[in-house]
């Protein structure tokens, strides 16, 4: 079953994705609070996907995906972002994000992410 | 959206906003934001925007947005760019968007329909960004492009046919064309767009394209033009194209396509990617003219400097139903432990191993037991950190200035308790600024007081009990006016000498109030008595201490928690009640002869040179068995709040720490709150006590 790592300093958040992906039958996820915790847990767990938002504190997830695209050259980040963060979103896609989500979306569009980079659960 | 999300949200919304609440009433006071604190607020906003957005809470989405975006510029720019004067406005407005998402989430809880003009909030706010926008484009002038001049490049064409587009956007030079659509719904289609493109760069380098429209990755607008025609890409040759479409539908999102060539056979229909040709190592090296966009964002990005932000999030939070749920299974398991230790069948026994098992376990459930009640503690800062939002609102209104000064803020209580004492805090502050603090600053210069009121809010405990008080240095209460009121109220009766203690508990009665008109703040047709009843719900006391023109003092005393309490276990005849140690002064052993009979309140004793009322349990409750001579049993001397009486029972068993468990719903339905019961405890035999509330006994004695 394919790891997927949420990082969102926002509570309600991942609440959100979490439910989400467990309804459908991701069950083996974890959670970050901020990019220095991502970088960390992403160390420790080496999970199969993050799903990482942008602006956060103790380091945002801009720094936070060029840090783990560091570690790993390969990983699967997909950024969330909302409207108006443009710029940032470039920086990512620029930055190695395979993927990026706008807020607010449906439960299909995270899930259709998903899928397409872990395949089914 | 299901509920445990609903309460997820709500949750998460209270905290942030109770945090910046505290932010920006501390930056106010410095009369700027640091770097951090309008780091912190941006997020906030961001995070407001993000959770309401995806429950759909528009109005909450927009106003977030709009502070969003007015913290966007000053955290670009630095607070320098929001001059001293009008930083009060700043200051207003994010005070008003606060009360804004206060009352929308109040909303939100009650099920009401959220706001639908925002206007007025949101026009404050973007008059405000613009203005602040200005100032920083007069100062840079040469910074900031027009944004105008940049989305003149987007192509406004209705979607058509693709022979047309064929027509249209296939050119000689790149015959090759390629067009895209994204997932509809998927956002940003102009940066999916730019994805697209990076990742062929990436992924055949060297491969000649290039692509429409041409400014996806600067010009926002670009998005709507793709949701609606498309994507186009355009190659030099067929070779190119094919390798690219495995690297294109690789991409997220991309939902179809489709290839067309120019002239020749128009609309080629969707032709599978299955020529994976040679990842195109054909150099077509002229230079890759028109797709030349580097990376220009990273001066927008803003990206994090050096953040240090305190770790909020050792914390979780729990429901607080599980943790009722977890102390009712520790108090079982307090009780089922006695019940073991204690039990008749080992009387007698000599069990060393035993003796000294069971004392183990004795010291690890009474850890457990506080351990778990110290989960339900919280301190009291939250509570105390909104009065100073309402100190500082009123003392601008009212034109006191006036500091509010907290001392114990960490002091903890009972999650339930410190819910319920919100109100009753809120209100006391509300009088000291509305009748305590002196109208002009002039009056207290007079009476050789500092100029600035102050208000000192204050936590500490006690054993078992928090005292929390209001203390100001105000005028303090005029026990002439409060008597005539009291008079004029009904309340006094003309010719009694009251006391100065007498005087002050008017104020404490239903149906007073001191001053005459009701202000916007204090009146609402709520007394001190509300906040005496709301405190002596949870077990708590009121009192008051003034002198004229040296402020007043508001005392409460509340039972840290209402879960555990200190009990006198009294029997009469064979039923055993439990009365709070808190409420008993003293025991004493009387005879008949100590009755006087009193033609109002019936049979007296007289104690410390003051008559007090008996109350025989027996009689109160109708029991068979009991004593009912004096002489037999003992008399409790017993208080609550200003309640004072004498209570007779048969015998004292005992002091004892026990659990409280409420009454379950169907009894509480035949109104025995009302009948001098506050709840019931299990023993350590595993008898039932039933624990006796003493102001009620008196009240329904009375026949209240």
């Amino acid at each position: 079953m394919a790891k997927i790592l949420l990082v969102d300093d926002a509570a309600f958040m991942r609440k959100v994705v979490r439910d989400t992906l467990s309804k459908n039958g991701y069950n083996d996820l974890y959670e970050a609070v901020d990019g220095a915790d991502a970088v960390e847990k992403y160390s420790e767990i080496s999970p199969d996907l993050v799903i990482m938002d942008i602006t956060m504190p103790n380091m945002d997830g801009l720094e936070a995906l060029k840090a783990i695209r560091a570690k790993n050259g390969s990983a699967n980040v997909v950024m969330c972002s909302a409207m108006g963060q443009e710029a940032m979103v470039i920086e990512a896609i620029q930055s190695g994000a395979k993927d990026f989500i706008v807020k607010p979306f449906k439960p299909e569009r995270i899930l259709k992410t998903v899928t397409s980079i872990v395949g089914n659960p | 959206m299901d509920n445990d999300m609903l309460e997820a949200y709500l949750f998460e919304m209270n905290t942030l906003l109770e945090q910046i609440d505290e932010l920006v009433l501390g930056s106010e006071k410095a009369g700027s934001f640091t770097d951090e604190e309008v780091n912190e607020i941006f997020r906030i906003m961001h995070t407001i925007k993000g959770s309401s957005a995806m429950m759909e809470y528009s109005s909450l989405m927009t106003v977030a947005h709009r502070v969003e975006d007015l913290f966007f510029i000053i955290r670009d720019k630095s607070m320098e760019v929001i001059p001293t004067e009008l930083r009060p406005e700043l200051f207003d407005l994010i005070f008003q968007s606060i009360d804004f998402f206060r009352s929308e989430l109040e909303k939100v809880e009650s099920n009401q329909p959220l706001a639908d003009n925002i206007e007025g909030l949101v026009s404050k706010v973007e008059g405000f960004t613009r203005r602040i926008q200005n100032r920083a484009n007069g100062e840079e002038e040469s910074g900031a492009p027009e944004p105008e001049a940049e989305a003149a490049e987007v192509l406004t064409e209705a979607a058509c046919s693709p022979e047309e587009l064929a027509d249209r956007y296939a050119s000689a030079e790149r015959p090759y064309a390629l067009q895209i659509f994204f997932d509809e719904g998927c956002g940003m289609e102009n940066l999916r767009a730019f994805m697209v493109v990076n990742s062929l760069r990436d992924a055949a380098e060297g491969t000649n394209f290039d692509f429409l429209p041409s400014d996806v990755e600067s010009n926002p607008e670009s998005a709507s033009f793709i949701v609606e025609n498309g994507f186009f890409l355009r190659f030099m040759s067929e070779a190119e194209r094919s390798a690219a479409v495995p690297i294109v539908t690789g991409v997220g999102s991309v939902s179809t396509y489709q290839l067309f060539d120019y002239k020749e056979e128009p609309a080629a229909s969707a032709a599978p990617a299955a020529s994976a040709a040679e990842p195109a190592a054909a150099p077509a090296a002229t230079g890759t003219s028109s797709a030349a966009v580097p990376a220009a964002a990273n001066a927008a990005s803003g990206a994090a400097v050096g953040r240090q932000a305190a770790n909020k999030e050792s914390l979780i939070s729990v429901n607080l139903s599980k943790l009722d749920k977890l102390m009712a299974v520790v108090s079982e398991i307090v009780i089922a432990e006695s019940m073991v230790t204690a039990s008749p069948d080992l009387k007698g026994l000599k069990l060393d191993n035993f003796t000294q098992a069971s004392r183990q376990l004795r010291s690890l459930t009474d850890e457990l037991q506080d351990v778990s009640m110290s989960l339900r503690m919280v301190p009291v800062s939250a509570t105390f950190q909104k009065m100073k939002r309402i100190v500082r609102d009123m003392s601008k209104k009212l034109k006191r200035e006036t500091v509010l000064e907290l001392v114990g803020e960490d002091t903890e209580v009972d999650k339930t308790i410190v819910d319920s004492i919100g109100d009753p805090i809120m209100h006391i502050v509300r009088n000291s600024m509305d009748h305590g603090i002196e109208e002009q600053a002039s009056e207290r210069i007079a009476a050789g007081k500092d100029p600035v009121g102050k208000i000192i809010l204050s936590a500490r405990h006690t054993g078992s009990e928090v005292i929390i008080e209001v203390i100001d240095d105000g005028r303090g209460a005029d026990d002439e006016a409060i008597l005539n009121k009291a008079m004029r109220q009904g309340l006094a009766q003309p010719g009694i000498d009251y006391s100065h203690k007498d005087i002050l508990n008017f104020l404490l009665m239903p149906g007073f109030s001191t001053n005459t008109e009701v202000t916007e703040y204090s009146g609402r047709g709520v007394g001190m008595d509300v906040v005496r009843s709301n405190v002596e719900n949870v077990g708590g006391t009121v009192s008051l201490s003034s002198e004229l023109g040296n402020g007043m003092t508001t005392t409460l005393k509340i039972p840290l928690t209402m879960a555990i309490m200190d009990g006198m276990e009294v029997s009469v005849g064979d039923s055993i009640f439990t009365i709070p140690i808190n409420n008993i002064r003293q025991i004493f052993k009387f005879s008949e002869k100590d009755i006087v009979h009193d033609a109002v309140h019936g049979e007296t004793i007289k104690v410390m040179d003051n008559f007090y009322s008996v109350i025989r349990a027996k009689d109160f409750y109708q029991l068979q068995d009991g004593y009912d001579s004096i002489d037999d049993g003992i008399v409790l001397w017993v208080e609550a709040g200003d309640i004072s009486y004498c209570l007779f029972v048969d015998d004292l068993i005992g002091e004892q720490q026990v659990v409280v468990k409420p009454f379950p719903l169907f009894i509480n339905d035949y109104g025995i709150k009302n009948n001098g019961i506050s709840g019931c405890t299990i023993l350590g035999d595993g008898t039932i006590s039933i624990i006796l509330d003493v102001s009620n006994i008196y009240m329904s004695t009375l026949g209240v």
